[in-house]
């Protein structure tokens, strides 16, 4: 299979899934919880160069990215009905340009309706993020639109590559601007508002990590106040007990008590073996402490030689009244005995709670890193708490975190972030083990970044939309002249000799102007010289017209004329043959008679007769034979100019060979030497030829017999391109001076005493040869013999 | 002028007295002009052999051993009865020799394809045509075997 055919079918398609689903995957947080998302560039491009169903398998694997990426599968539904949405108007458009128009189109008319279904409705989303996320995929639609097309334009060698099947694909100048231009406005818009939104994001969390920190420490020196404050009415109590010996339940020490600790519920004075001393308040009759009087505090208590902290739970579920003890040991008596306060941990939580706001959440952790206090009271007390656990932990500055938890089913991303909190965990200064974790809810400050979100989103709209307008005005601008241009000027030439007026569009740009001016002063010129070549054309052919009427009638005149001359010559020729005929029959009638009844006479009277008498009979009788010899060469003469020529090819060699062989007698072969020889073959009339090779032959032979050793050649060669004939003797020749009339009809050079002959046989020669277009020339010198030559050009 | 019955082995049709007597003169020579008739024209030699006008009282069924036929002859020529002897059944079989001046192609080619059975052409030296014409009527007198 052809690699050209399988990368334009297969591989390229699969390069464009594979790069929008990349594209999906490394998309830029415009804001946080808001990403950039690239891949419906390629969903784009899929769309335009490989229709609606490539389109759409590229949309759905980009799209279902988006499942992981947000956590749910509705933007998987809108961003596939995207790809429909865009492919099937593309159907519609053969040049695949409004890609941008169908993306605007197509959020706030399916996209976005879908985005309040799914979030509002189905996700219970704030209005607010809605609005973001419509906002915000309606701008990522319009601007990978316009960066699909200007990848389009940017590389025209690819998409003409895709295009070659389908002809070649040219942007027109208006679509070459209109996306520069949207390019140039929106890219730069987009980065801006990504800059801005990150400095944005920052300013905002900063401002949270600030008020954490404030928290915590407003939590940490709180939770410091309440135990140095119960420390301190501890370490009293242990000292009123220990030096002025004083009960803790007389009455003033109650009053004080009551007043500076009141959280603190029970206060007693214990040995280290757990017997007890003293208690406050006096009247308590429960049996709270010999209940925490577990052996496990016993020996904390008896092994400490400072205040310390201990967790009690009065309940063995430890669901409510934890309580927590702060012991001091002191020495009554030269005893070591400990004082233990016993502060129900609710008292400290709503403490806690007061100084912070409702929405502010803080969770007091002992060393175990077990719940003492929470502003939550879902929160178990006295259990281990990790708020780690179920969610997700950005690290910012001074230990605070941002927590996005994972929430229940499907939630947006948006509607995780409004769910999220910024932590911190201090330790409590001088209290080791005691961790206080405070935290704020993102969704407060929330609202407020979003509000930011959604003008800057607005404002990008309204800037895209603006730079849309824009380039379209401006490339219209620029283009509509051109295209105005182009289509007055198709079909020029025609246009021009119809002789419609030329009407060019005006243009306020110089260049365009300039243009459209000069192009009217060519098609002025032009216009002007189409006229004058088709007057003149018109001209020539009406000249050519009277020409070839004058030809015709010449023609016509000529052939009447031919038409005439024919009649004329075949009636002259019916003459002709008729007079043949009648000589044929009648004039050897006569002959025959004088010949016949001569000869009767010298049969039957020549006893009657003298010599001389025989002799004058016999003279009649010989002229009579001559006589009818002379007939019969002139008959012979007269057909052989008038029979039609029978073509055909004539092997010469043959030809003279056989006439040699018919006139050579045993006389003739004993004398002469008559050789033939090679020669090609001719084009002729066969009957006719061969009478001239008999004429030419046989002459040869009557004028050579005569001399000894005669020879005879006959033979041909080639001279200029022309095969020449000839038949060349030794015989007795004649004078050049005479050679002219040679082939005239009853020339004779020679003597009817010396040589036979009625004088017709050159002459009918002749006819022959030139009637076959040829030439015949006779060449001599007396007694030396001569050479009689022919050609036949046919 | 003959008898109607009289046993005629030679008709000679020529309009020429002068080749008549040339011919009758060979054949004479030959012994051969016993029964012979003479007939001057065409259309004579016509009213003969198929017996009308002034032989209608002749037996047709008798028929000469050779007719010795002149071509260009005043009323009809040689040609016309020739084709007429031809192209009738009864006639077809008499032997004709065209004894003519003419050497023209087209009459030797036309007599032929008629159905002539020779062409001889009168030569002008005597001898020639004595020599000629005693051959000629030798041949189909003697030495042809005609059908009964």
């Amino acid at each position: 299979m052809n690699i050209k055919i399988a990368f334009k079918r297969i591989l390229f398609p699969m390069l464009l899934i594979v790069l929008s689903v990349l594209g999906n995957l490394y998309s830029i947080p415009l804001f946080p919880g808001f990403d950039y998302l690239f891949g419906t560039i390629f969903v784009q491009l899929m769309l335009i160069f490989y229709g609606f169903w490539w389109g759409l398998l590229c949309a759905a694997s980009a799209a279902s990215f988006t499942i992981l990426l947000w956590g749910h599968p509705y933007a998987f539904i809108w961003y596939v009905f995207e790809a429909a949405f865009v492919g099937m108007l593309l159907r519609t458009d053969k040049r695949r340009l409004g890609i941008v128009v169908y993306e605007a189109a197509y959020w706030p008319l399916i996209g976005m309706p879908l985005i309040y279904i799914f979030f509002s409705q189905i996700m219970n989303a704030g209005i607010n993020n809605v609005l973001i996320v419509m906002l915000k995929q309606w701008v990522n639609g319009i601007t990978n639109a316009v960066i699909a097309l200007v990848l389009i334009y940017i590389a025209p060698g690819l998409s003409a590559y895709l295009h070659s099947d389908k002809g070649r694909f040219y942007p027109s100048i208006k679509n070459i601007l209109f996306s520069l231009l949207s390019i140039l406005v929106i890219i730069p818009s987009i980065a801006v508002m990504s800059f801005y939104g990150r400095y944005q994001k920052n300013v905002s969390e900063s401002r949270i990590v600030d008020d954490v920190r404030n928290l915590s420490e407003r939590y940490t020196s709180a939770v410091d106040n309440i135990i140095d404050r119960y420390s301190a009415v501890v370490a009293l109590a242990a000292s009123l007990d220990s030096t002025m010996n004083l009960r803790l339940n007389n009455a003033v020490a109650s009053e004080n008590i009551k007043r500076t600790a009141p959280g603190l519920s029970y206060l007693f004075v214990i040995e280290k073996n757990g017997k007890l001393i003293d208690v406050y308040p006096d009247n308590k009759t429960d049996d709270f402490i010999p209940k925490s009087l577990t052996p496990d505090f016993i020996k904390h208590i008896s092994e400490a030689d400072k205040p310390f902290l201990y967790e009690f739970s009065s309940f063995p579920d430890k669901s409510s009244d934890l309580w927590t003890f702060l012991a001091e040991p002191i020495k009554i008596k030269k005893n070591k005995v400990f004082v233990v306060g016993a502060i129900n941990i609710n008292f400290v939580s709503n403490l806690l709670k007061n100084i912070s706001a409702s929405n502010e959440t803080f969770v007091l952790l002992n060393k175990d890193r077990r719940v003492l206090a929470s502003s939550n009271s879902n929160i178990k007390l006295f259990e281990p708490y990790d708020f780690l656990n179920s969610g997700e932990i950005v690290s910012k500055d001074y230990g605070v975190y941002h927590f996005i938890p994972k929430g229940d089913g499907i939630v947006p991303l948006i509607e995780r972030y409004k769910r999220s909190i910024f932590v911190r965990e201090t330790a409590v200064p001088g209290h080791a083990g005691l961790w206080i974790i405070c935290s704020v809810p993102f969704a407060d400050y929330q609202a407020s970044i979003y509000k930011g979100y959604i003008s800057s989103l607005a404002i990008m709209m309204a800037l895209i939309l603006f730079a849309l307008l824009l380039s379209l005005t401006v490339s219209r601008t620029v283009s509509r002249p051109l295209a105005d241009l182009s289509l007055k000027t198709t079909d020029l030439p025609n246009k021009l000799l119809t002789g419609s007026v030329l009407t060019l569009p005006s243009s306020r740009v110089s260049e365009f102007s300039a243009l459209m001016e000069n192009f009217r002063i060519m098609a002025d010129s032009l216009s002007e010289k189409f006229r004058e070549i088709k007057h003149t054309n018109e001209n020539l052919e009406h000249i050519v017209l009277e020409r070839t009427r004058e030809i015709k009638e010449l023609n016509e005149e000529l052939e009447q004329r031919v038409i005439q001359r024919t009649k004329e010559l075949e009636y002259a020729n019916n003459e002709l043959e008729a007079f043949s005929y009648t000589v044929s029959h009648d004039l050897r009638a006569p002959l025959r008679a004088i010949e016949g009844y001569s000869a009767m006479v010298s049969e039957d009277y020549s006893d009657k007769l003298d010599d001389e008498g025989r002799r004058y009979l016999n003279t009649i009788r010989a002229n009579a034979i001559k006589m009818s010899d002379l007939i019969d060469d002139m008959l012979s003469f007269s057909r052989l100019s008038r029979d039609d020529l029978k073509l055909c090819t004539i092997n010469m060699y043959e030809l003279a060979s056989s006439v040699v062989k018919e006139l050579s007698t045993a006389d003739i072969t004993a004398k002469l030497n008559i050789s033939v020889g090679n020669m090609g073959s001719a084009f002729g009339d066969s009957a006719m030829l061969r009478q001239v090779w008999i004429n030419l032959i046989s002459n040869a032979i009557k004028f050579t017999l005569p001399k000894a050793d005669g020879k005879i050649e006959i033979g041909s060669v080639v001279k200029n391109g022309n095969v020449v004939y000839y038949v060349k003797d030794n015989g007795v020749g004649f004078d050049m001076q005479y050679s002219g009339k040679l082939f005239n009809v009853f020339q004779r050079l020679h003597s009817q005493q010396d040589f036979e002959g009625t004088g017709v046989g050159l002459a009918i020669v002749k006819r022959v040869i030139e009637r076959h277009g040829g030439r015949v020339w006779a060449e001599s010198s007396l007694s030396e013999g001569s050479i009689f030559s022919f050609t036949i050009p046919l | 002028m003959v008898h109607d019955n009289e046993i005629v082995e030679i008709l000679l049709v020529e309009d020429n007295p002068n080749d008549a007597e040339l011919t009758m003169r060979a054949l004479k020579k030959s012994r051969l002009a016993n029964n012979l008739l003479w007939l001057k024209d065409g259309a004579e030699a016509l009213d003969y052999i198929f017996s009308k006008g002034a032989y209608e009282n002749r037996n047709m069924d008798i028929v000469p051993k050779v007719i010795l036929l002149d071509l260009k002859m005043p009323k009809v020529d040689g040609i016309e009865v020739l084709s007429k002897l031809k192209s009738d059944e009864r006639t077809k079989v008499i032997p004709v020799v065209v004894l003519t001046s003419s050497k023209e192609e087209p009459d030797i080619k036309k007599c032929y394809s008629l159905g002539a059975n020779s062409y001889i052409v009168k030569p002008v030296d005597f001898e020639k045509f004595i020599t000629a014409v005693s051959q000629i009527s030798l041949y189909w007198l003697l030495t042809n075997h005609p059908p009964r």
